[in-house]
């Protein structure tokens, strides 16, 4: 438990055990993005105990090069972080890219399928261009189709799999902390599985002119939409704050429990404010859940009655030297 | 001046070959001035040659001297067995394995509207007209692995299949000799997934 007032570096703790776990910032900042102002380098340093100890050491220079990168087979770290909630709050990419992120790091194929996709697509949308312009025939578009259809299947595939496994546990998980019955769905705009390619075929020639109007591609995986329900509630429009967070809490918590399953991983849960906004009951089942792992790192900017036996540290330096040229606090 | 003018035309001719940078293009103008002088005209002719002797093939499309490609000239290969490529580079690549004894059909590239290239670009109206007249029983499509070489694979695919042909294409796979540890990943998923029957 990490507790301290507002602007005195909880978060920046946190970012520094992501980075020398990971390798990259949690928040998806550039390396330039975290060195401190007025200063050349940034430097972070610690122990992981692996079974042995290990010391890891990374730092961040000049250009925003980051040196010292481990690829740590059998370590890593998830980070629930307050701007998650946009996952359910936001629009359908927030939450496309967040299962990706999630399909990313338990399938190792799946940010080249992602790229592939992502070509086709780039491809297919150049082609929509040239018959907007009356440069060709809507047969440029359609030579895409076939490639569009087998690579967006392909994308869809391993995203739903990660998905169901990610509703599976975060149902069961929700269960316990007495959530109403949790269901995440996901809206294919290229039709189920089971359609066949010349169906998909013919809904995306039905398409075409409003594909042509808009200048891109209106069917696959970039456009799908991805919903979380709690007791039949769609989350993002009929469930409140807090249930928008705990649901958002309980995708990080299941995301870090799945990489252990399937990676054979040990992962350290970093929580960066999670208990605000939550009611009493449910900042217990939120502790209590994490009391449940080897190691978990949660921040708070009180001291709350729940936190009681938890192992809390009063960060009290001052916000200037919160990170302290990579000292550990 | 830095060169005489024939000296720097030629350079400057030179640099224009890909790969070939200005220093590389001065190295080779000056050996080609330093050679025996039969030695650089027999180059010379050979260029000229090559561009004016060398058409493309009526039917497949590959280099040729004359009507025909060697490919399509040589009676022992089996008419009805046609594999389908991007550019005749292609062609001396499958040769050079010698387990393929059809004949060829080149594309002239993959569809690619980055690069403004559409099916009209490509000999994909001739390749169908092939198809209709010669008896044709299989076409094999050699196109790159890549987006735009598959795009086309497939599009090929949906209009040849109705002509109640077979359409194979070639198998992606493991390097021979190499090893499982250090193949890329998208290559071994490939691979997996076209997995044969032992």
């Amino acid at each position: 438990m990490i507790i301290a007032g507002n602007g005195r570096g909880k978060t920046n703790l946190l970012e520094a055990l992501f980075l020398l776990i990971e390798g990259k910032s949690m928040k998806g900042a550039e390396g330039k993005e975290m060195i401190r102002e007025g200063r050349d380098v940034a430097v972070v340093s610690g122990t992981i105990d692996v079974g042995r100890e290990v010391l890891l050491r990374l730092a961040i220079e000049e250009e925003g090069a980051i040196k010292g990168k481990r690829r740590l087979e059998r370590v890593g770290a998830v980070c629930f972080q307050p701007d998650d909630i946009w996952m359910v709050k936001g629009g359908p990419e927030v939450r496309r890219k967040y299962l990706d992120e999630v399909v990313m790091a338990i399938k190792r194929g799946y940010k080249e399928t992602l790229k592939e996709y992502g070509r086709v697509l780039r491809q297919r949308n150049e082609a929509i261009k040239a018959v907007r312009k009356g440069l060709r025939g809507r047969e440029y578009i359609r030579s895409w189709n076939p490639l569009l259809i087998d690579t967006g299947r392909e994308v869809m595939a391993e995203r739903r799999e990660v998905m169901n496994k990610m509703k599976k546990g975060m149902a069961s998980t929700g269960r316990e902390w007495g959530m109403p019955e949790l269901d995440i769905k996901y809206y294919s705009t290229m039709g189920d599985d089971d359609d066949g390619q010349e169906k998909i075929i013919k809904k995306m020639e039905r398409l075409e002119d409003a594909e042509i109007r808009r200048g891109s591609s209106l069917t696959g995986p970039h456009r799908d939409e991805i919903l979380f329900f709690l007791g039949e509630k769609n989350v993002r429009r009929q469930r409140s704050q807090g249930e928008q967070k705990l649901t958002t809490i309980l995708w990080r918590i299941t995301q870090a429990r799945l990489l252990e399953g399937e990676c054979g991983k040990e992962v350290l849960p970093l929580m960066d404010d999670c208990l605000s906004e939550l009611d009493a009951e449910n900042r217990r089942a939120v502790l209590g859940e994490l009391r449940g792992w080897k190691q978990a790192i949660v921040t708070s900017t009180d001291d709350l009655p729940e936190l009681e036996g938890t192992n809390r540290v009063w960060l009290e330096f001052e916000a200037e030297t919160a990170v302290n040229g990579g000292q550990p606090a | 001046m830095l060169y005489t003018p024939p000296i720097a035309r030629l350079v400057e001719e030179l640099s224009k070959l890909p790969g070939v940078g200005q220093k590389t293009a001065q190295r080779l103008a000056f050996h080609l001035l330093k050679v025996p002088a039969a030695e650089a005209h027999s180059l010379a002719e050979a260029i000229v040659e090559a561009r004016d002797r060398v058409t493309f093939c009526v039917r497949c499309f590959n280099f040729a001297q004359g009507e025909l490609c060697e490919y399509c000239m040589d009676s022992r290969r089996d008419p009805t067995l046609v594999c389908v490529v991007e550019r005749p580079q292609d062609i001396v690549a499958l040769e050079r394995t010698g387990e393929f004894r059809g004949l060829y059909h080149v594309l002239g590239g993959a569809i690619s509207p980055i690069d403004g290239i559409g099916p009209e670009e490509l000999r994909i109206r001739e390749l169908l007209e092939r198809v209709r007249t010669e008896g044709i029983r299989e076409v094999i499509v050699a196109t790159n692995p890549r987006v735009e070489g598959e795009a086309t694979g497939l599009y090929l695919a949906n209009l040849l299949k109705p002509l109640d042909i077979k359409v194979t294409r070639i198998a992606s796979g493991l390097p021979v000799g190499g090893d499982l540890e250090y193949a890329d990943e998208v290559t071994l998923g490939r691979a997996l997934k076209g997995r044969l029957d032992l």
